[in-house]
């Protein structure tokens, strides 16, 4: 079984039909380029995938969990599609960077939240189990669990603030730590974003055309961090028109039009011999776009 | 005698003082909570809060408070608020609404995007709204904001409309005894208070300038 | 939120409530005044109001049993107040008018009273009979008052002249910086402010308007009160307890 199955996805807007049952499946690893024209569904599906719309019908399995299934109306309150955002990440066109906190503070706001939220369970534990014991020795455990839970945060601190150096080193913006948003250009903005999204360790790292909003001489610097977590072992998902992009760092090519998958295959399959009539019309354009 | 009378008007001043902070007190949340309701997604809810902001931003608040303060005794029968509670509750009620509008103007200015990428780091609604929301909306509000406000101080003095002996009353009461002098005298009260706002707000304008939205 | 939400409504109610109860005891009344000195104003050193009419009021409401409670009203709403029931009764000064008799009741009059000019000293040779007013810039006057019915009723002035106000005591103001050149006021309170403060540049004269009447105002269902104080009234014009009041305040009754 592949590490991600996505299966029959369907969404509708109203009357308007956006994804007309979506499949496919991607290893653990792997680079997965979406493709089209726009209005075609390609962003209603990272969408999906990232549980900002919840989709109608359908079921994605990842690692062998089935963690979506559209009938199962129960299992998808609100709480419980937070705990399944967290297996993807998504990087956005638009940034979408936190404008009052510093290029630090954008990456570390959502695992600090997170691993507060684990301390106050933590510390909750421990008042139980003061509760519990004999009245002599609460007063000794309440020194050892200050000592614990101080060690915890500590640890908790150091942790994020040691992997968030590492992620500005591998976006290439540890002198911007403490910069912010306003301060950067668009191109250093969206690494900054990549390196957020990191920060969660998804499974699955999702891009919704990471460099459309950016001017075309910054476009490069994005693209080479975006290949370069290629090598480091990230699965991906890549919705974008940089056809040459797709053509070099993608394993897998998926092009879709009209709210179904016309053709899907290995760059060389997709680029070089496209075997559905819109996949080479499309192709055809966007060659003649570039020139 | 302009001791005597400076301090006459001081006490005015102290419950102009009062309304000014009691209305801010409980309109600065009331006003959340009605731009909540009016940007709810549930319909009936919102167009309630809807026509109510319609009504008291489109009536006087000196009408306002006449009705606070004679409607329950004139339709009801039920007696007399306390003047100054009357006062206070017609003008929490009218505040109230223009914040309500002001924050709802600030929070839909604030793209969705930034809604998303809070959901997208597996945040919850309210640390979106409080860690990721707010400070932005408190940045854009902060303007229109203070001219409510500086309006506000200004406004108490409709009170005297139900005699609620704020400066103003103070001061005119003294014309009948044949002083008018005091009455202007209350501008250096009001430009005093107005004055530390203008400052205070300066100050916060200034605080939120390290970031852009 | 919501709790939030919730707390703030509760306290809401709960501050009405208390102070809803808090009104409303039988034996006493509450007297609707404004300050309108010599009638009805506060005493510097007791802190109390008194006057002509705060002293009648206490003395024959007295005489009746009731507390006397006073309660500074606005003017311009004293039917209003009177109907809610924030006052029993109107006692300060009040001119009848068949306006006022249409909406409440009135008991006998207790006092006559005139209307008279109030002017710039200066202008004493300028302004001395009825017709000299047709020479006035402006004339300012309270709305609704009695010196409003006067001045619509006399001929030769145009709509121009006419400045009508919220209160009387206003309209010195406008004379004193000269912005009206007259202002159309009570004997008793022209001769009362003209004497003082900063209003002793002003003169009054009378020019020998008609007299009006003075009379207490209450709910028209309160027939009752209002008969027991006109029998009360009677008596006090009778053994001249009025007549000492007026002189103790330099009002001409």
């Amino acid at each position: 079984m592949a590490f991600l199955e996505v299966k029959d996805y369907r969404k509708k807007f109203g009357e308007n039909e956006v994804l007309k049952g979506i499949s496919f499946s991607l290893e653990k690893g792997e680079v997965l380029a979406i493709i089209g024209s726009s209005g075609g569904g390609k962003t209603t599906l990272l969408r999906c995938l990232n549980f900002l719309e919840i989709p109608d019908e359908g079921t994605l399995t990842l690692n062998g969990e089935t963690l979506f299934d559209a009938s199962e109306k129960k299992q998808n309150t609100e709480s419980q599609i937070r705990e399944k955002r967290l297996h993807f990440g998504l990087v956005f066109q638009q940034f979408n960077l936190f404008p009052q906190y510093t290029v630090f503070r954008n990456i570390t706001l959502a695992q600090a939240l997170l691993a507060g939220q684990a301390f106050a369970q933590k510390k909750r534990e421990f008042a139980a189990a003061r509760r519990a014991a004999p009245k002599e020795k609460r007063r000794a455990l309440k020194a050892e669990h200050r000592r614990i839970l101080a060690e915890i945060r500590e640890n908790q601190k150091r942790g994020i603030a040691e992997k968030t150096d590492a992620l500005l080193e591998r976006v290439g913006l540890a002198d911007k730590k403490n910069a912010y948003p306003y301060e950067l250009s668009g191109g250093q903005q969206q690494r900054v974003a990549i390196a957020r999204a990191l920060a969660l360790s998804p499974d699955i790292l999702c891009f919704d055309e990471p460099t459309s909003a950016l001017d075309p001489e910054l476009t490069g610097e994005v693209l080479k961090v975006i290949k370069g977590l290629k090598s480091s072992d990230s699965t991906m998902i890549v919705v974008t028109h940089e056809m040459e992009f797709a053509k070099n760092v993608a394993d897998r090519v998926i092009f879709i039009a009209d709210g179904r998958i016309e053709e899907e295959g290995t760059p060389a399959e997709v680029f070089g011999d496209p075997k559905s009539e819109k996949t080479a019309a499309f192709l055809r354009k966007s060659l003649e776009e570039l020139f | 005698m302009f001791w005597q009378i400076s301090l006459e008007l001081l006490q005015g001043f102290g419950v102009t003082c009062l309304i000014f902070a009691a209305t801010l007190l409980f309109a600065l949340p009331l006003g959340l909570v009605l731009s909540f309701g009016s940007m709810s997604r549930f319909k009936p809810l919102k167009y309630v809060v809807k026509v109510f902001v319609w009504i008291i931003r489109g009536t006087p608040l000196m009408l306002q408070i006449l009705v606070v303060y004679y409607g329950p005794a004139l339709i009801f029968h039920w007696g007399f608020l306390d003047r100054i509670v009357a006062v206070v509750v017609a003008f929490v009620i009218n505040y109230a609404c223009y914040f309500s509008e002001i924050y709802r103007g600030g929070i839909e200015s604030i793209s969705k995007g930034q809604y998303e990428a809070g959901q997208v780091l597996g945040m919850t609604r309210s640390q979106i709204f409080f860690r990721v929301v707010l400070l932005q909306v408190v940045k854009r509000i902060v303007p229109p904001m203070s001219n409510e406000v500086i309006t506000l101080v200004k406004d108490t003095s409709l009170a005297r409309i139900i005699v609620v002996e704020e400066i103003l009353k103070v001061a005119y009461d003294f014309t009948v005894t044949g002083l008018i002098w005091p009455l202007f005298y209350t501008a250096v009260y009001y430009l005093v208070f107005v004055g530390l706002l203008t400052l205070l707000f300066g100050w916060l304008e200034k605080k939120l300038q390290y970031f852009k939205v | 939120m919501k709790k939030f939400l919730a707390l703030l409504c509760t306290a809401l109610l709960a501050l009405g409530a208390v102070t809803f109860a808090a009104c409303g005891r039988d034996d006493t009344l509450k007297v609707g005044v404004t300050k309108y000195p010599p009638m009805d104003y506060i005493d510097e050193t007791t802190g109390e109001w008194t006057g002509f009419d705060a002293e009648l009021a206490r003395k024959a409401f007295g005489e009746l049993g009731y507390d006397v409670e006073f309660v500074e009203i606005v003017w311009e709403t004293k039917i209003v107040s009177l109907q809610s029931g924030e006052i029993d009764a109107i006692w300060n000064g009040m001119t009848v008018t068949d306006e006022l008799r249409q909406n409440i009741l009135l008991s006998d009059p207790y006092m006559t009273n005139q209307q008279v000019l109030v002017i710039r000293a200066a202008d004493a040779e300028k302004y001395k009979t009825q017709a000299d007013l047709s020479k006035a810039s402006k004339i300012a006057f309270e709305g609704g008052s009695a010196a409003d019915t006067i001045l619509s009723e006399m001929e030769g002035l145009n709509e121009g002249q006419l400045l009508s106000m919220e209160k009387q005591a206003d309209t010195f103001l406008e004379v004193k910086t000269g912005s009206s050149d007259v202002a159309v006021v009570d004997l008793a309170l022209a001769k009362e402010t003209v004497a003082q403060g900063d209003y002793t540049d002003l003169a009054y004269v009378n020019v020998g308007f008609a007299t009006e009447e003075f009379a207490v105002g209450f709910r028209k269902e309160d027939t009752e009160l209002c008969q027991k104080i006109n029998e009360l009234l009677a008596k006090y014009k009778e053994d001249n307890t009025i007549g000492q009041l007026g002189e103790k305040y330099g009002v001409t009754v």
